[in-house]
């Protein structure tokens, strides 16, 4: 009986929403699935993990688990995989997870499939695909031996559904000791009240067009009033008009939001490779040759510096 | 409003001559159609974006100083159009007339090259033979001792040549060509060639079928490929050819250095960046890919004549593909069992200084569908009649 | 200091890469040194100029990837180790358990790579080979400093800020491309790679049996490449904007479910 085991992931205490995906992913394919909660101060999202479906959830609730760290969260997973009898680890693709998936598998000596996007599971047997060559291909794989299936999923690959409000049935595991060679020491947060990237629903992107940064600072109020996490793309990065956290693509952060306005934004394949993923692209761009239209599902040929003003309007009576 | 310099155009079902190959050689073809002929409804059809083959690879080198009587005199007409070409396109194509030196390591070296300066001269193309000295005064960086392996003893001085921008060079024959009704459609490929009766009924391409009477062709290395559909054969081998650039330094190099026995060439462009040269790979091949074998080279090559560039960083590699005849000279031609079809290839190592030349006399031959005098030697059939134009020693390194 | 630079030779992922039957065509494709790796390479050059010690590059595959590993020396890599692998498909499982018996017995302070290889995406090995080897590991880094012998200090790039992380050596460390702009080889660097020492290496060198090696000693395997979904040009819209961006507005809204 195949059996899932969901790694969660929380920020300032608080379940991130790709968490809440794969539990849904589980629910939708008739799949057991258990969860494994770690950080400090994140026992109260338990009961939340079971509203998404999770059986019982293995918390390891501890100070020194605030900051991710590799040796003691890859002992936490393993102890609860052992205590769960999980056939599958489901773990979201981002920068933790990315370092803590292969560990995983070869800590319980066992392969591994990363930043999937499409799952087919029969059972224990799974057909993942998973994008390769800077998203230029896409890939279809597979386990070919038996044992645990440990696989990292893209966050936004899957939708997350409505919970239902349940209580958990938690198990506390013992805080482990850790690599004595490593010493995590504290992690520096650039304080914003912004939304971040990877986790908006709506992202508001701006490219060359925008002519410097005086043109990014001209678009940019209108992320703030739809809701919006504001991006930009390599070359505005590149040539300092925005810092480089704001860098949508393949080498800053893959996005995949429900709606993407690119604002003066040509459409090169690296900025491409960063936001394919969106369900709903909208390019503004004064050239009706850009590239960008060729993907974008709403095209507006029109100056931007025209077109932003038009917007706030029009998103203000939305909003009324 | 962002100015385009070219068009897009919805594809017509006929046009009146077809164009295949949007590289230099096709757009001035296009343009000298236009221009000289008043011929203007015209298509050229490239494979992927103009500039794609040849024309963005090469080194961009221009010189007239060739071996025989047919290619001094043509190469000496394209570069003299060169040299008027930014006033006629309106376009600054930053051809640099800064003198070409083609340096002789050996006697026989010294022999090809005293001979050449001869032909050159009495022809009105200026070239003069250096000894070392003269040589060291105007390259001071170059090394002129003994140590090397093969050490310089002269050179073949070439004041009119020089290097240009190749991509402005394409993108205004393009403009050119489309401000006077050529369609250009990009990202379109021939896929055959439809002819009945021995004669040329139109082109078959991925997004549809055009009617004409009339193509050229003028896709150098994949020529092959294209002289298949009519059902030619043309000895023409494929061979890659390799090039790099290197990051960018202030102006030192002010003549542009060939070296026939080390196989190498290099020059420095106004951003300060060496464009530098080989040899052919020596195996047939299609593929544009670049290889260790060619920068090991190049770089021990390189320091033998400029010691001082061992700390000169590599910045891109990258190739091309050439279409290499038995005697180093272009195919311009009709051709006798197709009526209507023009090939122009056989460009090999010597394409891009010829580009104004060629295009100026295949628009001649197709606007008045006979060969035109200046071009005469360079038919297809040459090869069979043995009336070879021997050029290699001219054309390009190896000797 | 003595780092190992494990790195991967792959197609150009700048160009164009075509699919046929299922399967990458490698026919005139040009290969290079995956960008993160490059990094890593510049990284390891970085401290081995302030710590002294010798940077050796490691590639497995086939003979092309000896010009792979030259280009590293011409960087500035002292020595490379060329196992020659032609087992086929490998996954990373395989390809860490081969790097672990490399390693056997060799005498290293650091290894250092790219996060992920530009073919496969996948950033699973250097992780893989750090639990084989029992070592400590930090990925994704985009700074270091304290530099010394025996550890140093990591930036690390995490999911909610920068990670600040001690680390006593040996280890392995992946790094983003952040972290450094390569250096470009010069032409003497290209010249003296030819003369640095390249160890050529078999499985069978390495004591590996078929059992370990290829599909039959990976734990995945890809059974197809694919060109993915391409969108599709959706609607457009032309004209002024103050008519243009309403209408736009108004099909997001009621066809696609815009909520702000």
């Amino acid at each position: 009986m195949p059996k899932v085991l969901v790694v969660a992931e929380t920020k300032n205490g608080e379940l991130k929403k790709p968490t809440l995906e794969l539990l849904s992913l589980a629910k939708s394919m008739n799949l057991q699935a258990e969860s494994l909660l770690i950080g400090k101060e994140v026992s109260s999202q338990a009961d939340l993990l079971a509203g998404y479906g999770s059986g019982k959830v293995y918390v390891a609730d501890d100070a020194g688990l605030e900051i991710y760290n590799t040796s003691k969260y890859t002992s936490l997973v393993a102890d609860a995989v052992g205590q769960s009898g999980a056939t599958q680890v489901w773990i979201t693709s981002s920068e933790t997870g990315r370092d803590l998936t292969p560990r995983v598998a070869a800590r319980m000596g066992v392969g591994a499939l990363s930043d999937v996007t499409e799952l087919e599971i029969d059972g224990d047997n799974i057909t993942a695909t998973r994008p390769c060559m800077a998203t230029k291909l896409v890939q279809q794989c597979r386990f070919t031996k038996d044992g645990l299936r440990v696989i990292s999923i893209r966050a936004g690959a899957y939708e997350a559904e409505e919970a239902s409000p349940e209580t958990a049935d938690t198990v506390s595991l013992s805080i482990p000791e850790g690599d004595s060679r490593v010493e995590v020491r504290d992690i520096q947060v650039e304080e914003s009240n912004e939304i971040e990237l990877n986790e908006a629903s709506i992202v508001v992107s701006v490219g060359r067009g925008t002519g410097g940064t005086e043109g990014c600072d001209f678009v940019k109020p209108l992320a703030g009033e739809m809701g919006a996490a504001f991006g930009a793309s390599r070359a505005v990065c590149d040539a300092g008009w925005m810092p480089h956290k704001h860098q949508v693509g393949q080498t800053g952060t893959v996005v995949s939001p429900d709606f993407y306005f690119a604002f003066g934004i040509s459409g090169a394949i690296q900025h491409l490779a960063g936001m394919s993923g969106s369900k709903v692209i909208v390019a503004i761009n004064k050239d009706a040759e850009a590239p960008i239209f060729k993907v974008a599902d709403y095209g507006i040929v029109g100056d931007l510096f025209k077109a932003v003003p038009v917007f706030q309007e029009e998103v203000t009576k939305i909003k009324n | 409003m962002t100015e385009r310099m070219w068009n897009n155009h919805e594809m017509r079902s006929s046009y009146d001559v077809v164009i295949i190959g949007g590289g230099a050689h096709g757009l001035a073809t296009a343009y000298y159609l236009a221009k000289n002929h008043g011929i203007t409804n015209i298509a050229v059809i490239e494979q992927k974006f103009i500039g794609y083959g040849g024309s963005g690879r090469n080194t961009a080198i221009l010189r007239s100083n060739y071996r025989t009587e047919e290619g001094i005199l043509f190469y000496d007409q394209s570069l003299k159009l060169y040299e008027d070409l930014a006033q006629e396109l309106d376009y600054n194509l930053m051809f640099s007339q800064q003198g070409h030196f083609t340096l002789g390591h050996s006697t026989a070296s010294m022999q090809a090259l005293t001979t050449r300066a001869a032909y050159n001269r009495a022809l009105g193309v200026n070239s003069t033979i250096l000894d070392p000295p003269e040589i060291k005064k105007m390259l001071p960086e170059i090394d002129i001792s003994n140590h090397p392996r093969y050490p310089i003893m002269g050179a073949l001085y070439h004041p009119p040549g020089g290097i240009i921008r190749h991509d402005a060079v394409v993108w205004s024959y393009a403009r050119g060509a489309d401000q006077r009704g050529v369609h250009i459609h990009q990202l379109t490929e021939v896929q055959d060639i439809l002819v009945e009766n021995g004669e040329v009924r139109g082109v078959k391409t991925n997004r549809g079928t055009i009617h004409c009477k009339q193509v050229v062709s003028c896709v150098a290395g994949w020529s092959s490929e294209i002289c298949k559909m009519v059902g030619i054969k043309l000895p023409l081998v494929t061979h890659p050819l390799q090039a790099l650039v290197t990051t960018d330094y202030k102006p030192w190099l002010h003549h542009v250095v060939v070296s026939s026995t080390l196989h190498i060439y290099l020059s420095q462009t106004d951003r300060g960046e060496l464009v530098c040269g080989n040899g052919i790979d020596h195996y047939p091949h299609y593929g544009m890919r670049s290889t260790l074998g060619f920068l090991e080279s190049y770089a021990a090559h390189l320091l033998e004549l400029f010691p001082i560039l061992h700390n000169v960083t590599v910045q891109r590699q990258w190739a091309g593909l050439c279409d290499m005849t038995p005697d180093y000279s272009p195919i311009i031609s009709m051709v006798d069992d197709v009526d209507g079809f023009y090939i122009n290839c056989g460009w090999g190592t010597w394409g891009f200084k010829g580009s104004p030349a060629s295009g100026w006399n295949t628009a001649q031959m197709v606007a008045e569908r006979k060969t035109p005098e200046r071009i005469a030697a360079f038919r297809h059939d040459r090869y069979v009649k043995n009336r070879l134009v021997g050029e290699k020693a001219a054309a390009s390194v190896g000797n | 200091m003595e780092i190992i630079v494990p790195i991967r030779q792959v197609p150009d992922v700048a160009l164009n890469i075509r699919v046929n039957e299922g399967k990458v065509v490698e026919d005139g494709v040009s290969f290079v040194i995956s960008s993160w790796d490059e990094t890593a390479i510049e990284g390891a050059l970085q401290m081995t100029e302030e710590l002294g010690g010798e940077v050796t590059l490691l590639g497995i595959g086939p003979e092309r990837v000896s010009e792979a590993l030259r280009k590293g020396l011409a960087m500035g890599a002292h020595k490379a180790i060329h196992v020659l692998y032609e087992e086929g498909q490998t996954d990373s499982f395989g390809y860490a358990k081969i790097m672990a018996k490399v390693m056997e017995g060799r005498n290293y302070d650091l290894i250092l790579t790219g996060k992920q290889a530009q073919d496969t995406d996948a950033g699973l090995t250097a992780s893989m080979l750090a639990e084989f080897l029992d070592l400590p590991q930090v990925t994704n880094i985009i700074r270091f400093s304290d530099l010394a012998v025996d550890g140093m200090t990591l930036y690390r790039k995490g999911d909610h800020g920068t990670e600040v992380i001690g680390i006593k050596l040996p280890a392995v460390v992946t790094v983003n491309d952040s972290l450094n702009e390569p250096r470009l080889a010069s032409m003497r660097g290209i010249m003296m790679a030819k003369k640095k020492p390249m160890e050529s290496l078999s499985p069978s060198d390495l004591g590996m049996g078929a059992e370990e090696l290829g599909l039959q000693g990976s734990m995945t395997e890809v059974l197809k490449f694919e060109k993915p979904e391409s969108r599709k040009e959706g609607e457009r819209f032309e004209g002024d904007e103050t008519e243009t961006v309403p209408m736009a507005i108004q099909k997001l809204v009621s066809e696609a479910k815009l909520a702000v």
